[in-house]
């Protein structure tokens, strides 16, 4: 052994833990937080982020989260914090943490610098573009454009519906249109076969050869069975035309039935379109229902979303199985060679925290005004479907005073389905202000004391339902208006003599097809009296809607109409007449064919008698 | 220059100095080293053997260089050996599959048939290159080189700028 050699490798090995030392930490902290940027969408600070390579350790002075609303504050300051890796994973580049205890976290700190991303930083952003969320919001955004309007102003003048409805994008239109087409070429079709003048040349040319078979004088019995054969291939003749009359005459009244079926179901699309107008005129009945998703629809809709939008992040950073294999058969290119997989007992995602603890405190430093939170995350990881357990959370904020938020979780990401469920109890919590929507007649602001708050909602791959009910006393609304008509008059004097309020909301859909429910305690009496006052005006309006398309559509209807209607009589006019005709000539040969025959057997009667007498002649003479 | 540096010590070494085995043994380390494909455990192992044993290191670097150089072609070939060691032997199914379990096989990468059959290889032709090796330089030291110096194709060559080159490289590490 040389000692020149032993001198390199010890060079060598100084060189690496100088290098180590100086850019390991920095590496993993500057990793740390970008990986944190891109889930929280504001800055990320980790002061001193430290690995120890020796003991498996790693741990930072401080972790800052911004908040993205609010960027000069943080969402979560946790202090010194260390855990360990697991050292038999990292050979395999997977990183597993036991537990990790996050002590002395506060929420609320002011920041020394703004924690807002920089644009390139934003543009790396996770969006749920064409996910849950957009169809979330286009549906929701659909079901509201489609609430009636209470705008008695409105209702009074007369609407302009010739500007509003197109009347040739109406379905009933187009249907008479399609109808019209279908008549004519199938009536065209049916003129065609019926033509009179075809039928009556073959009835003639019938009658010529019923009258050519002539018996009259015919006593010879080959003659007449001739004459009988040539009436029966006449006879199988007319047979076959008064089949083809029967059958076409069937076919004929067929089409009409239908034709006129078809005309009865225009009247149904006819309503339709009615209905649909008035939507557009924002003409709907005023239905109590609806009271609620006006007044806070809005506010429970940005909840919703905000909710909806936090699963479609956890959906993207704790991926489910995508139905492949977890150590699927690696398609590496040729000369790279191919890698082999074998049998392997340990289950290691690339990224695990078993158990996060967090423990926190508001950064008021009066202990009155404090939050405290104490929970904790389990099965924190970037493959849940390896780790065959979903991320569960447990969060509980209490203050001093009663004031208590508690929220559940579980994103279960282990088969291809993504199952994930939300829990949030809220208890005497302080509300404040809420936006409301804007509309002259309702309230801008819902002001409110405390009020008591409860959540669930199951998300089941597009498939959601999210119910929530508030309880707020103490509530004021406040307009931006002052009463000036009979319905804002009515819902101001409702509105602010109410103390509590209760609402109910529920979303409930699959695919894009959601829709938000709410129940409130001012649905009933606002809903009933707003009823009452609008109900006239509505009315009329509507009416006015309904006469304008009923008058536009009718024209149509009635050039349908007289093309079906007037050919129908001639067609069965003309038919009924082959019909007669044909079954006439039909009995004229049966009654001919009889005679034949009775002649027939009248000449053979004679020609026996006439043979009898000869045979006796016969036997008489000697 | 560091490459001219590399030709001009194997030169010397092979023409004086070090034991044919020495050059011959650095020679076969260097030839396995570069066979693999990659930076592997083993790699390392015997780069480690050539640094810290008593072998010739310009000798197993210029093997590295060569065996890299034909290692390139022969790949599909490794690949073919490995996946039969891997895959075609169900007794060593149970050993690869331990292996595979065991903390240190990444850093072999010994599932990847090309590393296994180019590995194998290089075990397999450490003794035919050896003994190839040691047997040149013995003969080169034989009196193989007056010999060669003598013939007229070589006095020829000799003239010619290249061969001058070679002069200046080789006496780079001293005659």
């Amino acid at each position: 052994m040389r000692k020149k050699g032993l001198l390199y490798l010890v060079i060598l090995l100084l060189l690496w833990a100088v290098f180590a030392y100086l850019f390991r930490d920095s590496a993993l902290e500057s990793l740390t937080e970008k990986t944190l940027q891109l889930i929280a969408g504001a800055k990320v600070e980790v002061d001193h982020f430290n690995f120890s390579l020796f003991d498996m350790k790693c741990s930072w002075d401080r972790l800052q989260i911004a908040n993205k609303n609010n960027p000069w504050y943080n969402v979560i300051d946790v202090g010194y914090t260390s855990f360990d890796i697991e050292t038999r994973p990292l050979f395999w580049k997977k990183v597993i943490i036991n537990e990790m205890i996050m002590e002395d976290a506060k929420s609320g700190t002011r920041r020394e610098t703004d924690g807002s991303l920089s644009r390139a930083e934003r543009s790396e952003l996770f969006t749920d573009k064409d996910g849950l969320v957009n169809r979330v919001k286009d549906a929701l955004e659909k079901q509201f454009g489609e609430l009636p309007v209470f705008d008695l102003k409105a209702l009074r003048q007369k609407i302009n519906v010739d500007s509003l409805i197109d009347i040739d994008q109406l379905s009933s239109v187009q249907g008479y249109e399609r109808l019209m087409s279908t008549a004519d070429s199938s009536l065209g079709y049916w003129r065609s076969q019926l033509d009179p003048d075809v039928y009556k040349k073959r009835i003639n040319d019938l009658e010529t050869r019923i009258q050519a078979v002539n018996i009259e004088g015919v006593r010879d019995i080959t003659t007449l069975t001739t004459s009988l054969q040539n009436l029966n291939s006449i006879y199988e003749e007319v047979k076959t035309l008064r089949e083809e009359v029967n059958s076409k005459h069937t076919a004929v009244e067929s089409t009409y039935d239908t034709l006129q079926s078809q005309l009865g179901d225009m009247k149904e699309r006819l309503n339709e379109d009615i209905s649909e107008a008035q939507k557009m005129a924002k003409l709907q009945t005023i239905d109590v229902k609806d009271v609620g998703l006006m007044l806070f629809g809005q506010p429970a809709v940005n909840q919703f979303e905000k909710i909806t939008e936090y699963i479609a992040l956890a959906r993207k950073y704790l991926p489910m199985s995508q139905g492949a294999d977890v150590e699927k058969e690696a398609k590496t290119p040729r000369f790279k060679g191919q890698n082999i997989y074998f049998p392997f007992k340990y289950t290691y995602p690339e990224f695990l925290v078993k158990n996060i603890s967090v423990s926190a405190a508001s950064a008021a430093g009066d202990t009155g005004m404090a939050y405290f939170l104490k929970g904790n995350l389990k099965g924190l990881t970037s493959q849940p479907y390896v780790y065959n357990n979903p991320t569960r959370f447990d969060l509980g904020l209490e203050k001093i005073g009663g004031r208590e938020y508690n929220i559940l979780g579980s994103f279960d990401h282990i088969t291809e389905v993504a199952r994930d469920s939300l829990w949030i109890n809220a208890k005497n919590i302080a509300l404040g202000e809420i936006n409301l929507k804007t509309s002259k007649y309702f309230p801008q602001v819902l002001s409110t004391e405390e009020g008591d708050f409860a959540l669930s909602g199951f998300f089941i791959d597009n498939f959601i339902k999210i119910n929530a009910d508030l309880e707020a006393s103490d509530v004021n609304f406040l307009f931006d208006e002052t009463a000036t008509d009979q319905v804002s008059r009515l819902v101001q004097d409702v509105l602010s003599g109410l103390s509590t309020l209760v609402i109910d909301a529920n979303l409930i859909g699959e695919s894009s097809d959601y829709k938000l429910n709410m129940k409130s305690n001012v649905d009933n009496v606002l809903g009933n009296q707003i009823k009452g006052i609008l109900d006239k005006n509505l009315q009329e309006a509507r009416q006015q809607v309904e006469t304008y398309i009923r008058n536009q559509v009718d024209e149509k209807r009635n050039q349908v109409e007289q093309l079906i209607n007037s050919s129908k009589k001639t067609f069965y006019a003309e038919f009924e007449n082959a019909r007669e005709k044909v079954l006439e000539k039909y009995n004229e040969i049966e009654q001919k064919k009889k005679e034949i025959e009775q002649r027939i057997e009248e000449e053979k009667a004679k020609a026996k008698e006439k043979g009898v007498d000869a045979i006796k002649d016969l036997i008489k003479r000697p | 220059m560091f490459w001219l540096k590399i030709i001009s010590n194997f030169i010397k070494a092979f023409r004086s100095g070090e034991k044919p085995w020495q050059i011959a043994a650095g020679f076969g380390v260097g030839f396995i080293i570069g066979l693999l494909p990659s930076l592997t455990l083993q790699g390392v192992l015997l780069f480690c053997l050539l640094i810290f044993f008593n072998i010739n290191m310009a000798a197993g670097t210029l093997g590295l260089i060569l065996s890299n150089i034909i290692a390139y072609p022969l790949d599909p070939i490794f690949h073919d050996i490995g996946f039969f060691i891997l895959t075609g032997i169900p007794a060593l199914e149970n050993i690869w599959t331990s292996l595979y379990n065991m903390p240190i096989a990444p850093l072999t990468k010994f599932n990847n048939t090309v590393v296994m059959g180019s590995f194998v290889a290089g075990l397999i032709l450490y003794w035919p290159v050896f003994w190839g090796m040691k047997k040149l330089v013995v003969l080169y030291r034989s009196g193989m080189e007056q010999r060669i110096n003598k013939l007229k194709i070589v006095q020829i060559i000799k003239g010619s700028k290249l061969v001058q080159l070679y002069f200046k490289i080789r006496d780079l590490g001293g005659k």
